[in-house]
């Protein structure tokens, strides 16, 4: 069985040819970090394994994935190296080529993306380039399908062959300097990665100096004197050299034309989505399309459907008639139809507002627009301590909040890590859009802008704890460096699209049928009984009242703690943030769905003012994440005493926001003014000094000069 | 006395939650996987 490897830059089509060689369907995501560790597959039609490394831009050990990809290349020796370049960045992708072609191991190049680069009016050579590699070079596009089965033949062929490449030529005095380390490393190291290790050394990479135990002194005497010879850094030396032999290599196969002709369209849209004046505005004009369409018009409509004709005229009436008719226990009917479906179905109600908004996110990702809001948000995040890089796992966070922060992981700085891992959550995942939904359905309309400003909101509670939290001594550092290459913009392929949209979907649905299935029993049952495990007249009389009023007074100043419903739809948030809604739908009822069929909204709207509404929101927003998202933070920040400190500096931002939001828009609507307004305006005053004091981890680190702003 | 209806419809909800229930405490075992194939639990081979 032959055991390839694919590796190369973040963002080339790594994970769109891994899915189109090994027929599976991993999630490709159209920015860099979405490969964080390794993933395997067979190659359709080959006796072969491929293992599906993250992306690179060098096989230095400065990042957390390029110690991985290193590693497996050096320890695990694959028969094969499949080396993805990314034709329409040939010469940026080929320095990851020239430091893969020293490893020892036969190497295929799949020189992708060329549809685009035919499409731009260029064309490269692949029997030119593989002759200035030495290697095979594949031209294909891993999104159109081409070319894949050429590969898998190249592929199968290096392998049997097993012919290594010859590594491409450094300058003169690197070549004399690099066999001289060879010499002295002979015998020490594997003799088919003598080459690499002998570079490597040269170029005075820790990991590989380690490696050459008490032959340290004598090669670092090598590298002195070809530095002195250079009159420069080594590794400068053997950079410059490197990009020097790809120059020639990209050249000698691409002619006079190049491989694409001046300012692409892609260079053309970027002028302006990535402007600094323009670029926030219109990602916000973006969102709030992006959720006027699935909230406000197409997927309401779909909503409403679901909620008035669906569950509300067919199932709910149509399963207790069936139930009644059967004479059925009125108790059993009651747990299936009040409990089970009237909580299942107020989540899944939603259904179609989400389906509209995967797809338009979706569409947004694979065209490349959503890569180019990580590039917006760096110039913003940099100003607040952090860096675009903090940005990736809030776009995954979008999706889902534990993934989000397992992204975290491809940061280098420990501290940008763990302000991440405790803030990505602010951002709103698939789960809490039901909330949003519901909320601004009942008590604003179904206004697109409660969306936008939840998001708004989420990145804003990102920034600021970005300000704060890097005040604490033990976060305190500057942001980390943020590289990203710019995909080209392409249509979005159909087949991603779905696929991508009936991921999310199932993902969605599974849940509704797993956690908040069972939890919305429990929250029917515990309703329903009184302690002594009698049936109850009023719900006001049941455990779940006396459960959810011994704490609802805590939440009396955000304006929702008056009714305890509010507070047991925050609870039962934690398993899983759909739930707020499911606890709805069995203590306000679906079974009698009015005729507009807003059963749910309509004794939202009659127990909440908009501002308690906004406030409630908000809070459940913000505040703790569900147990899923805990157990990521858990995993990520090492300990449960760090993890219980994050988890309760969420629930303190969240409960500072909803208080000044509730009593201050209270004071600013209504007039009214209370102890509860001075305490807000007291919090605020104490956030504002927090956001604005100074950083003394900051002065002091510009003093010392350790902080290249 | 329970009637033959309410057992067969009470077994076949236990059924149902069980179901659910294995594949909760399945996902929770993942570490709360939602299925996005980000990470390694997904892997395939």
């Amino acid at each position: 069985m032959i055991r390839a490897a694919l590796a190369g830059n973040p963002n080339c089509g790594k994970t769109t040819l891994f899915n189109k060689l090994t027929g599976s369907s991993q999630r490709v995501g159209n920015w860099p970090g979405v490969t964080i560790d390794r993933k395997e597959g067979r190659i359709k039609g080959a006796d072969a394994i491929l293992v599906d490394l993250p992306g690179i831009y060098s096989l230095s050990p400065y990042s957390p994935e390029e110690i991985v990809s290193r590693d497996f290349l050096l320890d695990e020796s694959p028969d094969v190296i499949v080396n993805i370049v990314d034709a329409t960045n040939m010469e940026r992708n080929l320095y990851l080529t020239s430091q893969i072609l020293d490893v020892g191991i036969p190497t295929v190049v799949a020189l992708n993306m060329m549809d685009a680069v035919r499409k731009d009016g260029g064309e490269i050579d692949t029997v030119k380039l593989s002759s200035a590699l030495g290697c095979r070079v594949v031209g294909m596009s891993a999104l159109k399908g081409e070319g894949i089965e050429e590969l898998i033949a190249a592929i199968t062929e290096a392998a049997a062959s097993g012919k290594v490449p010859e590594p491409l030529r450094l300058s003169e005095a690197a070549e004399a300097s690099a066999s001289r380390i060879s010499e002295v490393l002979r015998g020490k190291v594997p003799d088919g990665q003598i080459r690499w290790y002998s570079v490597k050394a040269l170029e005075r990479d820790p990991l590989a100096l380690e490696r050459t135990g008490d032959l340290e002194g004598e090669i670092l005497h090598i590298v002195e004197e070809m530095e002195r010879e250079m009159d420069d850094d080594s590794d400068s030396v053997v950079a410059s050299d490197r990009y020097s032999a790809v120059s020639r290599a990209a050249a000698s196969s691409t002619g006079k034309r190049g491989a694409s002709k001046g300012r692409t369209t892609s260079d053309r849209i970027d002028r302006i989505v990535t402007d600094r004046w323009l670029g926030l505005p219109i990602f916000a004009g973006v969102m709030f399309l992006v959720y006027y369409i699935s909230i406000s018009t197409i997927g309401s409509w779909g909503t409403d459907w679901m909620n008035d004709v669906f569950f509300g005229e067919w199932i709910i009436p149509g399963m207790r008639a069936w139930l009644e008719g059967a004479s059925v226990d009125p108790v059993l009917t009651a747990f299936i139809v009040d409990g089970l479906i009237a909580g299942f179905g107020a989540v899944i109600g939603f259904l179609p507002q989400m389906l509209v908004l995967f797809v338009l996110l979706v569409i947004l990702e694979d065209c490349g627009y959503m890569a180019r809001i990580a590039f917006v948000m760096d110039r913003v995040f940099r100003r607040f301590g952090l860096s675009g890089k903090s940005f990736i796992p809030v776009l995954i966070g979008t999706g889902c909040g534990v993934p989000g922060i397992m992204a975290s992981r491809t940061i280098e700085s420990e501290r940008d890590r763990r302000i991440t891992a405790m803030t990505t959550t602010f951002i709103p995942c698939s789960a809490k859009l039901p909330v949003i939904a519901l909320i601004a359905g009942a008590l604003f309309g179904g206004s697109a802008l409660v969306a936008l400003a939840s998001y708004l909101v989420g990145i804003a509670a990102i920034l600021m704890s970005g300000i704060i939290l890097k005040k604490w001594k033990s976060l305190a550092g500057a942001p980390s460096e943020f590289i990203m290459e710019l995909p080209a913009y392409h249509m979005p392929g159909a087949v991603t699209v779905f696929r991508s949209t009936l991921e999310k979907t199932w993902a969605f649905v599974r849940k509704a049928g797993t956690f908040i299935l069972l939890a919305c029993g429990l929250v029917w049952f515990l309703s329903t009984f009184s302690w002594n495990m009698v049936l109850v007249e009023d719900v006001n009389t049941s455990m779940l009242a006396d459960m959810g009023r011994a704490l609802s007074w805590m939440f009396v100043p955000l304006g929702w703690g008056g009714d305890w419903q509010f507070t047991v739809g925050t609870l039962t948030g934690l398993l899983a943030k759909e739930n707020v809604v499911g606890t709805f739908g069995v203590l306000f009822g679906f079974s009698e769905v009015s005729e507009a069929g807003e059963e749910i909204w309509t004794m939202v709207a009659a127990m909440l003012t908009p501002i308690a509404g906004f406030s409630f929101l908000l809070f459940n927003l913000l505040c703790a994440p569900c147990f899923a998202a805990i157990g990521a933070m858990r995993r990520e920040l090492g300990t449960w005493k760090a993890t219980g400190a994050a988890v309760l500096y969420q629930c303190g931002l969240a409960y500072a926001v909803s208080l000044i939001v509730f009593q201050i828009g209270s004071l600013a609507i209504y007039g009214t003014f209370g102890v509860w307004t001075a305490v807000s305006l007291a919090v605020a005053a104490l956030l504002v000094y927090l956001v604005v004091s100074n950083d003394p981890f900051r002065m002091s680190a510009r003093r010392s000069g350790e902080v290249a702003c | 006395m329970l009637n033959a209806a309410t057992a067969a419809v009470a077994t076949a909800t236990a059924c149902v939650l069980t179901v659910s229930a294995y594949f909760m405490i399945r996902s929770l075992r993942k570490g709360g996987c939602s299925g996005c194939r980000n990470c390694e639990g997904c892997r395939r081979r």
